[in-house]
């Protein structure tokens, strides 16, 4: 019964908040259509001078590159190593398996 | 208590058809008042979800240490939505205004001595379900709602040239509203978030941390 005047109040409290917040949510509607308007232009024109609107920002393109380098270094390193051990095969005996207890 | 016997005793003399009409409007409005919550509840409970959208980006550039503060943390989801929100938006705002160009041109072509979009009211008035109330006297009040409405004429929707057009315009327009509606509901929802959780996310803070060894 609590839960059902609880529902009763929000419906009220929804109904006289209404046009405030479809005020606010005008507002927000007008910045997209500007927005929209703003940006189609800007990729208009920047299409033709070679360039286009990306989807990443700064920051992000930023942290693309980190990662990147980041890979770079690893894909490195894991080339260095492998290196090394191929150099290590190349030295031992072709025997050495075998005392190991590998198969003949 | 005095005060109020003139009151009670109205009530006395109204009649058992009046009661219950009375007791309908009130059961009508409880339900109103209900569902309006529970429409309100579930737009809250959606743009609780959209809100969710900037975490998997903002997480990537906080662990980074590219965004050290609530201000460039709101900064960045500022940046990142208003991209987003022009590229969920284009393709529908580009249709719709290809659309009513092309449905501009068509109007202006059968366009006869009166206005231009004349038809358009009359082939959206055929789409109309036609309520018939029944009215009576309520209270002294004539013309009062006093039954369930009754269906006097369906939709009848013409398929001429005329009218396919303008059905399609409006589903596109419906459609376009829709589309702006949505991204603009996550876009604000967002920055919602981003509002809210910017300060949390760098500030030191001692809940559900222990120090002692």
């Amino acid at each position: 019964m609590l839960e059902f005047f609880k529902l009763f109040g929000q419906g009220i409290l929804y109904t006289i908040l209404s046009p405030f917040i479809l005020a606010y949510f005008a507002i927000f509607l007008a910045y997209t259509m500007l927005n929209y308007l703003v940006c189609e232009v800007y990729s208009v024109v920047s299409f033709f001078f070679g360039g286009g609107c990306s989807k990443k920002t700064k920051l992000e393109r930023e942290l693309e590159k980190q990662e990147m380098s980041v890979l770079i270094e690893k894909e490195k390193s894991v080339t260095l190593v492998n290196s090394g051990t191929n150099l290590g095969a190349e030295n031992s005996s072709p025997y050495e398996e075998n005392n190991l207890g590998g198969r003949e | 208590m005095i005060r109020f016997l003139p009151y009670l005793n109205f009530l006395i003399k109204l009649t058992e058809r009046d009661r219950r009409i009375i007791v309908a409007l009130l059961i009508v409005l409880i339900v109103a008042f209900v569902l309006i919550a529970y429409i309100g509840n579930g737009i809250r409970a959606l743009m609780r979800r959209y809100s969710k959208g900037i975490d998997s980006y903002m997480h990537k550039l906080c662990s980074a240490e590219l965004v050290t503060n609530p201000r460039q943390f709101f900064a960045q989801v500022f940046k990142k939505e208003t991209k987003r929100l022009y590229f969920s938006t284009r393709w529908v705002l580009r249709i719709f205004m290809v659309s009513f160009v092309l449905f501009y041109i068509y109007a202006a072509s059968v366009q006869g001595d009166g206005p231009m979009f004349a038809f358009v009211g009359e082939r959206l008035n055929d789409l109309k379900i036609i309520f018939e109330v029944p009215k009576g006297e309520f209270f002294g009040i004539s013309n009062f709602p006093i039954d369930w409405p009754r269906i006097a004429r369906g939709p009848q929707p013409q398929f001429t040239l005329e009218g396919i057009s303008t059905y399609l315009m409006f589903i596109v327009t419906v459609a376009t509203i829709f589309g702006i509606t949505t991204s603009t509901m996550k876009f604000i929802a967002r920055l919602n978030r981003a509002k809210k959780k910017g300060p949390e996310v760098f500030t030191k803070s001692l809940d559900d941390t222990s120090f002692v060894k």
